[in-house]
């Protein structure tokens, strides 16, 4: 309970910074609409099959998470309040406040991605349940790699360096299986039970995941 | 290690450190430190620049593991954990308010993380022992570093921790600031215990005892 309680001031505090600042919110979806509109505007609406359309989207949303999500914990460093956080909260409580962020910011950045993208790719959802439901998957699993590195590299000399030496083969798994289970929604014919398949797979995946996150968080927050 | 003491039950508040040591990568900062305190006096902590005092404060607060020894508050408290927190509060210049909340969204998110039901009466008597109850809702990034200062003073007062551990406390404060000061400390010996890490000689009258940091230099 006390845990809860300190998480939901953590997330407080960071949804009210965002509010202000608007730091995170407007360098994610800069990245995110920049990168379909140059898609959009050099395809020149060629038609892509489903599964091309699944793996762009997911490409566009992860380097836009990757742009954004990991700077709650460097901004902390940088600012010097980090100590103070520490101070505040326990590490568990940190790491679901911060989660719970990060999660917020990401599914309000697939809420505008994903019709932008349809809108300006031409491509159609015959799914929408599924769609919506993958992309729940996706920001859930992205949001907690995220958390967890974003501590780590907050932590690092060579910040960039660190988050994209991690974040890729971490994220890769769940990527792909991402694609594969968005596919079907995209219309990708006589697919869907793998695209079922494919969401439960990411269910594990991510659940592996929250759990090594939630483990380690603690070592790498305090020290 | 840093824990909350092996002694459970009541008794006299109590922190104790025993051969404390603290590495950084191949540096040493300091070595075989002991030091006992209880409520009723101010410990202060002198010492050199890079002699270690501020590395002390945030092990005694649990922001940092020693490499060596123990730090231990008694009594113990059941579900404490492990790092002391919401029992003891460090203020220091290296430890910054967030710039973009108002003084009040500080404090309030200082205390509600912390644990403490303390409401806002809490909060703005808080802001008027450090002067600042007229600036409560104004973003602390727009403030002075005098006026950064006494926040920072604002957030462990509010607090009211068991332990006090205060770094340079006096820090671009003014005449005005200095006697909040020494208010501040004067307050927290007669209910707790108050360490002062700190080379200005007129904070360091507030102490009754004195440890030298450069004793412990490796």
């Amino acid at each position: 309970m006390e845990v809860l309680r300190a998480a939901a001031a953590v997330l407080r505090k960071d949804l009210r910074g965002e509010l202000r600042t608007r730091y995170a919110l407007s360098s994610i979806l800069l990245f995110a609409l920049a990168s379909v509109a140059l898609v959009s505007f050099t395809l020149k609406g060629e038609a892509l099959t489903p599964r091309q359309h699944a793996a762009l989207v997911w490409v566009v949303v992860f380097f836009a998470a990757a742009t954004g999500l990991t700077r709650g914990f460097v901004q902390e460093a940088d600012a010097g309040t980090e100590l103070l956080l520490r101070q505040a909260a326990s590490p568990e409580a940190v790491w679901l406040g911060k989660l719970l962020f990060n999660l917020a910011l990401l599914a309000a950045v697939e809420a505008v991605i994903f019709p932008v993208y349809c809108g300006l790719m031409y491509a159609t959802v015959e799914q929408p349940a599924l769609m919506a439901a993958v992309a729940a998957l996706g920001a859930v699993a992205i949001s907690g790699c995220t958390t967890i590195l974003g501590a780590m590299v907050a932590r690092a000399r060579s910040r960039s360096s660190v988050f994209a030496l991690t974040a890729l083969p971490i994220l890769l798994p769940a990527l792909l299986l991402l694609v594969q289970a968005s596919a079907p929604a995209f219309g990708a014919g006589g697919t869907e039970a793998g695209g079922r398949e494919a969401a439960l797979a990411v269910v594990s995946y991510t659940g592996i995941l929250m759990v090594l996150s939630w483990l380690l968080f603690p070592a790498v927050w305090e020290e | 290690m840093t824990d909350g003491g092996a002694a459970a039950g009541e008794g006299r508040l109590r922190l104790q450190a025993t051969d404390l040591g603290k590495r950084f990568g191949w540096r040493r900062v300091f070595r075989g430190l002991c030091l006992e305190t209880e409520p009723g006096g101010v410990l202060v902590v002198r010492g050199s620049n890079g002699s270690g005092k501020s590395t002390l404060l945030r092990i005694l607060a649990g922001l940092l593991r020693p490499t060596e020894g123990t730090v231990r508050l008694e009594p113990a408290r059941e579900g404490s954990g492990s790092l002391l927190r919401g029992r003891v509060a460090l203020a220091a210049p290296a430890i910054n308010p967030y710039a973009h909340l108002t003084l009040a969204e500080n404090i309030r998110f200082f205390l509600h993380a912390r644990g403490s039901s303390a409401g806002e009466s809490g909060i703005r008597s808080a802001a008027a022992l450090v002067g600042l109850d007229d600036r409560l809702d104004e973003p602390v990034g727009d403030f002075s570093s005098g006026m950064t200062q006494r926040v920072r003073l604002a957030l462990v007062v509010a607090a009211q921790p068991e332990v006090l551990l205060l770094d340079e406390p006096s820090h671009c404060l003014d005449e005005d600031g200095r006697r909040l000061v020494r208010e501040i400390v004067e307050t927290q010996a007669r209910r707790g215990i108050c360490i002062l890490a700190t080379n200005d000689a007129r904070e360091a009258e507030l102490g009754e005892r004195y440890v030298s940091m450069d004793d412990y230099r490796a």
